[in-house]
């Protein structure tokens, strides 16, 4: 091969792989960004689930109104409850009566039902360990006979959303390596197709920050280009899910899209530029000869 | 002691390797400003070698040189390029970059080294191209010059920031014998005119006969001084 179709010949693989690394950081990108909406959409809907959470707290037969009064006013005085309302048995009896649509009370002969009362409490609150405490709490009391709240839906919602941030974890580990290695790869090439200028700045005496700066603009480039494909991808994505789930719209948050938006842009642009700078320190500190 | 500070070149007990190998050993020798000496030896003595370590290509292993004040036993890698700024490099296969002129080839040299005012290059690059007797082909481009002419532009090159000290590996080495000549008379007039120290690594005895100076032989991975007689 002439050197100057050697150099061409260099120059186009370094082209090619430079095009395959900007698929690959904008592949990154998009995962991350889709799950960081995912998990947007996720706080926002266990959010409601958790705030609309109802732990029952039944009380005593025998529980007396001072005592039944007390545990309201301490209770009302907890920063993480939200609401409390006290449900007599009377009214309880009606609410049941109306659902089954039959006396049952009538037909019983008496009231199986207790007191109760129904608290929600704080989003940042409704987790199984925080409520365990509360039940502990009130159990201890002498009035209270038994704590319900739904456990499983919390659960439910942090086990899905563990599950879904592994795989993508995942997914984007394996996408970064393959980034940094192309970055890398292209580095390596178009360093080689330039050995002769590179060479001659080096014996000149040119710095080293010098000789990087060209490639660290075009890395610049690089990352900017792989997130605006990323997020045209990703805006593409949830305008579909919009058209298809408009109950999800309602779920999003503006503020934070943006700032999942500046996230991506800042990854982006940290992924190309710190990869660009490892690989081409890595090269320059070995003799440009030594390349291949 | 005051002869230590006035060398461009000193070198004490020094060690030349590439890689692991051990190619030079035990050298001890200065060189004068506005010195021009041979170095001179059989093909793999170990001339390139020993002017590589000069400039930080090679690290220096053992033994202490001070270079245009810098004692290279001590210099960190961030250091080199300053280093290099003090040297003018003529090498036969360092040449012109092909694909810009003689002008922009010298500008991006001044670029490269922290220039940052264009008169100041533009008046910098008439003057070397002048004192190498180049003034009228700063807009040609490098396949447009002999080879002789080219040689000229790598050494204006190595002058633009002024070195103390030129080190040239067989500047001649592709050159016919009138070129030659040509260009041995151009690096003693500048060593003569600028006072700049020059040492040249050469095969070429004919040059040595025609233009005598101190010589300095690789022989047996050392480096003899031979001052001025050819033997
Ligand atoms: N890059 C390298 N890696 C390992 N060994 C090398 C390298 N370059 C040169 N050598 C070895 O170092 C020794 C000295 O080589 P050097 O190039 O300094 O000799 P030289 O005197 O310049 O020869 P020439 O006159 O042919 O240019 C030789 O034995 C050579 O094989
Ligand atoms: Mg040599």
């Amino acid at each position: 091969m002439s050197e100057q179709s050697q150099l061409k010949y260099f120059r186009r693989k370094a082209r090619r792989t430079t095009i395959t690394a900007v698929i690959s950081i904008s592949l990154v990108l998009f995962l991350l960004g889709l799950f960081s909406v995912l998990v947007m959409n996720a706080k926002m809907l266990s959010d409601y689930v958790k705030e609309h959470l109802e732990v029952q707290i039944y009380l005593n037969e025998e529980a007396e109104l001072k005592d039944i009064k007390t545990l309201e006013r301490q209770l009302q005085a907890m920063p993480y409850v939200k609401q409390l309302d006290f449900v007599s048995k009377e009214a309880a009896v009606a609410v049941l009566t109306e659902d089954l649509g039959e006396d049952f009370v009538d037909f019983l002969g008496y009231n199986p039902l207790l007191s109760s009362f129904n608290m929600t409490v704080t989003a940042d609150f409704a987790n199984t360990d925080s409520l365990k405490t509360v039940k502990e709490f009130l159990l201890a009391n002498a009035i209270v006979k038994e704590v319900y709240y739904q456990e499983n839906v919390l659960d439910l919602i942090n086990k899905n959303l563990r599950t879904i941030a592994l795989v993508i974890a995942g997914f984007s580990a394996l996408l970064l390596l393959i980034t940094v290695t192309l970055i890398n790869n292209s580095i390596r090439l178009s360093l080689y197709s330039q050995r002769f200028l590179i060479k001659s700045m080096q014996l000149v005496g040119a710095t080293a920050w010098f000789i990087k700066k060209p490639y660290l603009f075009k890395s610049f480039l690089q990352g900017l280009v792989s997130v605006f494909v990323a997020i045209s991808l990703l805006y593409g994505v949830m305008q579909v899910s919009d058209a298809q789930l408009p109950e999800l719209k309602e779920l999003r948050n503006d503020t934070f899209t943006l700032y999942i938006g500046i996230g991506m842009l800042l990854i982006g642009l940290v992924i190309s530029l710190v990869s660009t700078w490892f690989a081409i320190s890595k090269y320059l500190r070995n003799k440009i000869d030594d390349l291949y | 002691m005051s002869e230590l500070q006035q060398a461009v070149i000193s070198i004490k007990g020094v060690d030349i390797y590439q890689k692991t190998t051990l190619v030079l050993q035990e050298l001890n020798f200065d060189i004068r400003p506005g010195e021009f000496v041979y170095l001179i030896g059989k093909t793999g003595a170990g001339k390139s070698s020993l002017l590589k370590t000069l400039y930080g290509e090679l690290p220096l292993m053992k033994g202490e040189i001070i270079i245009a004040e810098t004692a290279l036993s001590k210099l960190k890698r961030k250091e080199i390029p300053l280093l290099r700024r003090k040297l003018g490099i003529v090498f036969q296969d360092f040449q012109l970059l092909t694909d810009r002129s003689v002008h922009e080839n010298l500008k991006f040299v001044l670029r490269a080294t922290g220039w940052k005012d264009k008169a100041e290059m533009t008046k910098r690059i008439e003057e070397v191209l002048e004192l190498v007797g180049l003034p009228t082909k700063d807009f040609k481009m490098p396949h447009e010059l002999s080879g002789g002419e080219q040689q000229r532009v790598v050494i204006a090159r190595a002058l633009l920031n002024k070195p103390e000290l030129i080190l040239a590996d067989e500047p001649t080495g592709n050159l016919d014998p009138d070129t030659s000549q040509e260009i041995m008379k151009l690096l003693i007039n500048i060593s003569k005119v600028e006072n700049t120290a020059v040492l040249m690594a050469t095969h070429d005895y004919m040059i040595i006969e025609r233009f005598p100076a101190r010589l300095l032989k690789c022989e047996g991975g050392k480096v003899l001084d031979l001052g001025g007689i050819l033997f």
